[in-house]
């Protein structure tokens, strides 16, 4: 079964009189286990896509199918509840709950979607694989960014999600951090779940099996891309 | 040790994290907690204790020597030791009136200092055979007459049955103690009238300072009026009979302290109302700026699958667990400084003080409990809803 589908997915946002068309007319299938990137400049609509994608944003038109489900036929209950059980989410900030330790941020998620247990094994095993078993009691302000953002994979990845939705990860790390956390994302790109990476560096992008680009809220392949410029 | 997530624990780390703001709000709401419950606690004391006088004065009129009435009133309400006196010829005038059903005479003597007390006691010979006033505060502690050097002491004398004081250079025997009246008879010592004039008495051989007073006088006279009496009437017809006399009405004493306290009453709940009113106000400003300053980790629980509910339930336990905890510290510093200092309280109100029973105290702290509690989610409604409502990625946004 198709894991991602979007049919003629609009996103309209209201700019005082003005509107901006973040995305315009979005057509995308994602299969299972799939490793997608999103190019496009700053402002392009990347990010919308990646939050209409994972049901963040209602669209303005069009429909959003996860698994077959249409999103937005659902109610709040069963929306939270396919974001909480099918989808993770990495942000370009690691965006840490600053009052919680490490591993209590990292079963977050199994808490607010009432999964069975504490989740506490499953949390430290998340983080012996991302490298931070020693330090589960730490806060976020003891780890450093990318030690940050290596936790906030590991929370995505709690309650072994369908599809993990990374927004620029690695946006503001160093070279040799930007390795560790792709070699991550890749990893449990490869154990099955399927990985949609918005950035804006090309380098990053040709890491996935399909790089795709968005403009002015118009998808296109990469090839589609490279045509649009080569006869612009 | 892991412990298990709960929307309560989350709520109280999120409080955790700024210690100052949370002390801060947390004082406010104590302060409400602590004048609702403290400020109606000392009213209704205050109240009781003078439906207590009312019920169970006995006299409709207290004739005392002319210029005394205020101190006769201090006497029975504070119990401030006084020796006045008038003459005992007063008392079958009275008694002979038209419209008098019963009097019963009484001696006050200040005493000097006793082994029970650092200060002195009042002491009040009454007439057993004809008393109507002191007999209702005895309940079953004395069933018989008190003999010749028998006495019985107020509750906030510091002796107990058995014991033995001396007044004025002679020995008596404790053989009972009064219940609390929240009036002056707490800190009274009383005899029999007998009693009283055999201590003046004697009081001239043994003591340093004699009391100064003979059989053919007394202190004041309690008159009962025939059932459909004029207690007014009665008080012009005594003071014209003997001009060196004052009348009390006591009707006319209980409702000139009932009207002070009830000029307290709209003062106090005026102040808790403008409190509770500025609590929610200032509460809800901070609680609107903290929910702000958190949208994005908000919006990320919702993106991590808290629905719309939880995320309410989140913010309004996250208040709810300050204001109630507050509220718990505000009543707790209340009582720390109501119930110990009972005594010092009544004294310095000078009004009749007797606390309500254990059940009705513990109403009122839940109520304040509840009134105190309902100020956080109340004051975090608004923000509550409104982050509940904001599409989860806007929130995200909106905290970059």
């Amino acid at each position: 079964m198709t894991l991602v589908e979007l049919k003629q997915v609009r996103k309209v946002y209201r700019q005082g009189a003005n509107t901006v068309a973040a995305a315009n007319g979005v057509d995308l299938v994602i299969q299972p286990g799939e490793f997608v990137s999103i190019v496009g400049r700053s402002g392009s609509g990347k990010t919308t896509l990646l939050n209409l994608i994972g049901g963040l944003v209602k669209p303005t038109s069009g429909q959003v199918f996860l698994q077959g489900i249409d999103l937005w036929t659902l109610n709040d209950s069963q929306l939270s509840a396919v974001r909480n059980g099918k989808v993770g989410f990495v942000f370009q900030f690691a965006c840490l709950l600053p009052n919680l330790a490490i591993l209590d941020n990292v079963r977050l998620p199994l808490f607010l979607g009432r999964g069975r247990g504490d989740g506490i094994d499953r949390a430290r095993a998340l983080l012996s694989e991302v490298g931070l078993s020693a330090r589960e009691w730490a806060y976020p302000s003891q780890l450093s960014g990318g030690e940050q953002r290596r936790v906030a994979i590991a929370r995505a990845l709690m309650n072994e999600p369908d599809l993990l939705l990374a927004d620029e990860p690695t946006g503001d790390l160093d070279e040799e951090t930007e390795q560790e956390v792709l070699e991550l994302l890749r990893r449990f790109n490869q154990a099955g779940a399927a990985l949609v990476m918005v950035t804006h560096e090309p380098r990053i992008a040709r890491l996935a099996g399909r790089v795709l680009t968005m403009s002015s809220g118009t998808l296109r392949s990469e090839a589609e891309a490279r045509l649009t410029r080569a006869t612009a | 040790m892991a412990r298990r997530l709960s929307t309560l624990y989350l709520a109280s780390q999120n409080l955790g994290r700024k210690p100052a703001r949370t002390a801060a709000l947390g004082f406010t709401a104590a302060v409400v907690a602590a004048v609702l419950f403290g400020g109606t606690l000392l009213v209704q004391s205050m109240q009781r204790g003078l439906d207590s006088m009312a019920g169970r004065l006995g006299a409709d009129v207290l004739v005392v020597p002319r210029g005394y009435e205020p101190t006769m009133k201090e006497v029975l309400l504070s119990g401030e030791p006084s020796t006045f006196y008038m003459a005992r010829q007063v008392l079958p005038d009275v008694a002979s009136l038209p419209g008098v059903a019963q009097t019963s005479p009484q001696l006050f003597i200040a005493s000097l200092n006793a082994a029970c007390c650092t200060l002195p006691v009042q002491l009040i010979g009454f007439d057993p055979a004809s008393d109507f006033s002191i007999r209702p505060w005895l309940g079953n502690t004395v069933s018989r007459s008190l003999k010749t050097g028998e006495i019985i002491i107020g509750d906030l004398i510091l002796a107990e049955v058995g014991d033995e004081l001396q007044f004025f250079g002679q020995t008596f025997h404790v053989v009972g103690k009064l219940e609390r009246t929240g009036m002056g008879l707490d800190v009274a010592v009383l005899m029999s009238l007998d009693s009283a004039y055999e201590m003046a008495r004697l009081s001239e051989s043994k003591a340093v300072r004699p009391v100064g007073i003979g059989s053919d006088q007394l202190s004041s006279i309690l008159v009962k009026v025939d059932p459909g009496g004029d207690p007014q009437a009665l008080s012009a017809n005594i003071v014209r009979l003997h001009p060196e006399t004052d009348v009390i009405v006591s009707s006319q004493m209980i409702q000139g302290v009932a009207d002070r306290l009830r000029g307290l009453l709209p003062l106090l709940y005026g102040l808790a109302s403008l409190l509770w009113i500025m609590s929610i106000c200032v509460l809800a400003a901070v609680f609107s700026m903290i929910v702000n300053e958190r949208q994005r980790e908000l919006g990320l629980l919702r993106a991590m699958g808290a629905t719309r509910r939880r995320l309410f339930a989140l913010i309004i336990s996250e208040s709810a667990l300050l204001t109630g905890l507050s509220a718990v510290a505000g009543i707790l510093a209340a009582s720390l400084i109501i119930f110990p200092f009972r005594d010092l309280i009544a004294g310095r109100l000078g009004l009749p003080y007797l606390y309500p029973p254990a059940g009705e105290i513990a109403v009122l702290i839940l109520l304040s409990l509840v009134v105190t509690l309902l100020l956080g989610p109340l004051a975090s409604l608004y923000s509550a809803v409104s982050a509940s409502r904001t599409e989860p990625y806007a929130m995200i946004r909106e905290g970059e």
